[in-house]
């Protein structure tokens, strides 16, 4: 049975921060491409909607829509990981659909443009969905 | 038809007689009374190694950080290949591996994707099915030598035997693109040992010696331990939708539109 995450569980069990933390640095979270484009250390929170989630290999992806003070909006590309890693990670392809209205938190793009890698999700029921294994609330 | 029907049944005596090893044609190896999964009565001695398993990274010596995690120690030339390597990246070059472009990565780093892998048993045959970019790596078990000059390949050529429940898998033959690690290409001397064990019912142990002449300065051993996972394997198709292409550079070329 896959609960979403089962890798959290593991670093319960683990039992130190330390244990955990070294897991998931010594993790290889990516199997397709470094994070070198993206400000690992910077966490934006965007409110916004979706416009579409590609459930795609290599990356999934979710094109949203972000309201500008011009009173239009920016189109925002972020990356995900796989669904391969998403599924069971608690995701599917249902977890986000056009016209949700979501608070998407990611790393940024180090370059300025509209995109970045996702962090978290959190969806129109309060639930917070996590792009990697994550300890928890 | 009777005649012929006796020399068989005489023949299948005589086969008998000269026990497992004949059979498998492994008289003389040190090993010669394992069975070889060489027929399919024969698989059915070897280990159960069905279901899915991934790397159990909470005790993976090649990740862990600091000290605990294992290195391959480098001949001076390629040290400073690595050094240069990475300088690079901290400069902003070589910052993509060919991943980027969904070439996949090939022996031995294919072994430690962060997505499970399968085994399949057929008569002298044991396919390893990689969920990470859909990889087959085939091991044929049924006597054969690796060809005298073989094709370089991502996976390399493979063939192993049954050392009790132990296979043994020795590949050679593989092609420049697969690196030992990210800055540490092989040379075409590189020659992969992987002896693969079911240690318990839920976990599998493959160690895995690297020996490359002309880039280690001494064999390089790690115990990968994998674990079961209740799961299937997924599909993986990276050019699906792949919008992470990397330049000549290695620099990440991220395509943020539509």
């Amino acid at each position: 049975m896959l609960t979403p995450f089962r890798r959290s569980a593991s670093f319960v069990a683990a039992g130190t921060l330390l244990a955990a933390a070294a897991l998931l640095a010594g993790r290889p979270a990516l199997a397709h491409h470094s994070t070198a484009m993206f400000d690992m250390n910077k966490e934006v929170t965007l409110n916004g909607t979706i416009k579409d989630f590609q459930w795609t290999n290599p990356h999934t992806w979710i094109v949203f829509l972000v309201p500008n003070a011009t009173g239009s909006y920016d189109e925002y590309g972020i990356e995900g990981m796989s669904p391969n890693y998403l599924v069971r990670n608690g995701w599917s392809k249902h977890t986000l659909k056009p016209g949700d209205k979501v608070a998407l938190t990611i790393h940024p793009l180090k370059d300025g443009r509209k995109g970045g890698f996702d962090v978290s999700v959190k969806l129109p029921d309060g639930r917070l969905m996590y792009n990697l294994p994550h300890r928890g609330p | 038809m009777t005649t012929k029907a006796s020399i068989l049944a005489l023949a299948g005596a005589t086969f008998v007689a000269f026990g497992a090893a004949h059979a498998e044609g492994t008289a003389g190896k040190s090993w010669s009374s394992s069975p070889q999964g060489r027929t399919w009565a024969s698989i059915a001695k070897l280990p159960n190694w069905q279901g899915i398993w991934e790397v159990d990274w909470q005790h993976q010596p090649a990740f862990l950080a600091g000290g605990a995690r294992t290195r391959p120690v480098l001949l001076p030339a390629a040290q400073a290949r690595l050094t240069a390597y990475m300088s690079k990246r901290k400069a902003g070059e070589d910052l993509q591996p060919q991943q980027a472009n969904c070439l996949p990565p090939g022996m031995p780093q294919i072994m430690t994707q962060p997505y499970p892998i399968e085994f399949l048993f057929n008569p002298g045959l044991v396919v390893v099915v990689t969920e990470a970019f859909m990889q087959v790596r085939h091991i044929y078990t049924d006597g054969r030598p690796h060809p005298s000059d073989p094709d370089p390949a991502f996976q390399g050529n493979s063939i192993g035997h049954w050392e009790g429940d132990t296979l043994v898998v020795d590949t050679v033959g593989f092609d420049p693109h697969t690196l030992i690690q990210p800055g540490i290409p092989h040379s075409d001397q590189m020659h992969i040992i992987e002896r693969i064990r079911k240690v318990d019912p839920d976990h599998i142990q493959i160690e895995q010696t690297i020996i490359d002449p002309k880039v280690l300065a001494k064999p390089w051993t790690v115990i990968h331990p994998y674990v079961r996972v209740n799961d299937v394997l997924r599909e993986y198709i990276c050019e699906q939708n792949n919008r992470d292409s990397a330049d000549a550079e290695g620099r990440p070329g991220e395509r943020v539109g539509p």
